[in-house]
């Protein structure tokens, strides 16, 4: 424990805490205008990952009618689902994970910049106390610059920032939300989708007014970052888009299913044309294999199928 | 219940994110303060660190009194040691407010501001001088008021905020304040007595020291200053290796201050130059005593330490609290009354050799 603390303190904390101080000190002694800064620092430093993310989620909904078309084909296998999913992906060279990067590189610096605030402004004798055994030695000007001024603009960044803020914060993840989360083919995916866009704005908002409103002004600020980086990457048309807001409101699904043709020797999924089909409704494909035929598996599937009719018998 | 899968992550981030609320949120809110004690005849005063002005029975560290009573809610926090003046204890409260109280009953006589309204919290002591009290507070203020009615005499508006202790000297308020300044201000009213306030390059918090014509005091810039104290200019800066919190103490031949990586240096008034150091090995904040020809000095390493002021070298074995401390430490009759960070009052005999007399826990029970 003593080590993990050690590490989280030496690499991730005290550098941050110091570089923050450091920008303050520099940028006019303004926390606000620090904050603002720090925020396009680290979104420039993460600039590859939120790149990749970009294009990763974009591969991924193109891969939706494919992957629709997958579902249903083997609607009664699932691990054979997961295998050609992942020969898919594999296929498009797009990782189910790669949207996960950058949200868990943003953890820690959240979690760092969220102690550096409340550490670096004087919320209590005994937080000023401490903050001298995070402060560089060999950097004098972080030593006179403390206490930080916590004044900027309406806020005092040390308390939570009221509703005003709650709003900016909710609005803007909410634009970020609309612009980075796909269309999906699937009915129960595109819900849960809806449901994102509301809960996450709704849930910031209500972090914001519990947290010191620096953290909650690193949030707005990054997220309008992201939106300018997503509207420059994929174009502007999401955030113009009605389609998909009201979660409540039953959507009709994406028509885009692609008939899928699978390879039994080489257990490859190719896409031959384009068709459209409906997801409520079963496939010619799908229809057939509900007839029982099995003409288009690989052998392994066949058995597998057997074997599940006779255990389920 | 089944969770479609991106609600997970969803799910994973409100948990992480209310976790690290939870846990670093509660840390940095603590405000529990570090008072220290006050012995006189008869009666140890102290702040508790859970938020009561407590008397003690100097003979056997037995609670006697307490405000607010015991069953009452407590204040938010008592950093500034009491001032004890002719039957009354003054001290201000983290919540805001200043407290007048009786000191054979621990009675509230007024409080300041006399309504519920606050002002800044109250880090620093106070002090009594002539027919006033006065203390500054983090809303940047230095509040003089009628000691025997808590009604205002002048305020004095700083840049920052104000934790410092202020210290009264031939008709003089010297403090320190935050916004990297020290004030002289004329105790009949308030106004500077300086041309302007001497200026260091970090925050003070020490409350300033005023011997040999001088005003000596630490800040968060590492250095050390002293500067002349009718004029308000620097006679010397002598650099340390981390802030400065605690307030120096002198013999009248050297003046002793320690900072936050526990080194203690031994200065000489004049020039400034160190006669001697010692190492602590652990932040300073609590003002150290002088009781003989030692200094009894101790830190967040909570070893109590005696130090000749001669040679610098310990001349008794350290004795260990087993806790932080921060408070200043209180002197009587060669007994040291320590407040540790753990809720304990001890009373050591430091002459001769150190020996606990008595050892209390603080608050919490009547």
């Amino acid at each position: 424990m003593d080590f993990l603390s050690l590490l989280w303190n030496e690499v991730i904390f005290n550098p941050m805490l110091n570089g923050v101080v450091w920008l303050y000190a520099i940028l006019g002694r303004n926390f606000g205008v620090t904050i603002i800064v720090f925020t396009i620092i680290i979104r420039i430093l993460t600039l590859p990952l939120t790149l990749r993310q970009i294009r990763s989620t974009a591969k991924m909904s193109q891969l939706q009618p494919r992957m629709q078309a997958i579902q249903q084909r083997y609607a009664k296998d699932r691990a054979r689902i997961s295998q050609e999913t992942m020969r898919l992906y594999k296929e498009a060279g797009v990782s189910p994970l790669g949207c996960l990067g950058p949200m868990v590189i943003q953890f820690p610096i959240w979690i760092g910049l969220y102690m550096a605030i409340v550490q670096v402004l004087p919320t209590s004798p005994e937080a000023l106390a401490s903050l001298s055994t995070h402060l560089y030695a060999w950097l004098p000007v972080v030593h006179e610059v403390v206490p930080l001024n916590p004044r900027f603009l309406w806020m005092d960044l040390t308390v939570p920032g009221g509703y005003l803020m709650a709003a900016l914060v909710g609005a803007s993840m909410w634009v970020m939300q609309k612009m980075s989360t796909p269309l999906s083919a699937d009915p129960r995916q595109q819900s849960t989708n809806q449901m994102m866009l509301w809960i996450m704005p709704f849930m910031f908002g209500f972090f914001t007014l519990t947290l010191p409103s620096g953290l909650p002004l690193y949030w707005f600020v990054s997220n309008v970052i992201g939106v300018v980086i997503q509207g420059s990457v994929t174009g502007w048309s999401g955030i113009l888009s009605w389609k998909g807001i009201i979660p409540w409101k039953t959507q009709k699904p994406a028509p885009a299913a692609v008939a899928v043709e699978v390879d039994a020797a080489q257990g490859d999924a190719k896409s031959i044309q384009s068709k459209e089909t409906v997801s409520d409704g079963p496939s010619g494909d799908e229809r057939q294999d509900r007839r029982g035929s099995n003409r288009a598996r690989p052998k392994g599937a066949r058995r597998r199928a057997r074997g599940s009719r006779h255990r389920g018998s | 219940m089944k969770l479609s899968r991106p609600l997970l992550p969803l799910l994973l981030l409100a948990a992480i994110l209310s976790l690290t609320i939870g846990c670093t949120g509660s840390q940095f809110k603590i405000s529990a303060g570090w008072a220290g004690p006050v012995p006189t005849e008869n009666l140890v005063y102290l702040g508790s660190r859970d938020g009561h002005m407590l008397a003690l029975d100097i003979s056997s560290g037995t609670q006697r009194l307490s405000f607010p009573a015991q069953g009452e809610k407590p204040l938010e926090g008592i950093y500034g040691t009491p001032a004890v003046d002719n039957g009354m204890v003054f001290f201000g409260g983290y919540d805001g407010r200043f407290y007048a109280l009786d000191a054979s009953t621990l009675n509230k006589k007024w409080q300041y501001p006399a309504d519920e309204s606050q002002v800044g919290g109250i880090v620093g002591g106070s002090v009594v001088a002539g027919d006033l009290v006065l203390f500054g507070s983090s809303d940047g203020y230095i509040t003089a008021l009628q000691k025997s009615n808590g009604l205002l005499v002048w305020r004095y508006k700083t840049k920052g905020m104000v934790w410092s202790t202020p210290t009264v000297v031939d008709q003089t308020v010297y403090v320190g304040s935050l916004d990297h300044n020290v004030y002289a201000l004329s105790l009949a009213d308030g106004t500077p007595r300086w041309a302007a306030p001497f200026r260091a390059d970090g925050a003070v918090v020490t409350s300033p020291l005023v011997a040999d014509g001088k005003v000596f005091f630490g800040s968060f810039d590492r250095s050390f200053y002293a500067v002349d104290a009718s004029t308000g200019t620097q006679v010397w800066r002598f650099q340390g290796t981390a802030w400065f919190w605690s307030t120096p103490v002198t013999d009248g031949k050297r003046v002793y201050a320690a900072d936050m990586t526990g080194k203690l240096y031994a200065l000489d008034m004049a020039s400034g130059a160190q006669k001697w150091g010692f190492n602590l090995e652990h932040p300073v904040l609590s003002t150290p005593a002088l009781v003989g020809n030692n200094l009894v000095v101790t830190s967040d390493g909570g070893l109590v330490q005696v130090i000749s002021t001669e040679t610098g070298q310990q001349v008794s074995p350290s004795f260990n609290v087993g806790a932080q401390v921060r408070a200043p430490l209180g002197v009587r009759d060669g007994v040291v009354y320590i407040n540790t960070m753990d809720r304990r009052v001890w009373a050591l005999k430091v002459v001769g050799g150190q020996e606990k007399l008595w050892e209390v826990t603080a608050g919490g029970t009547g």
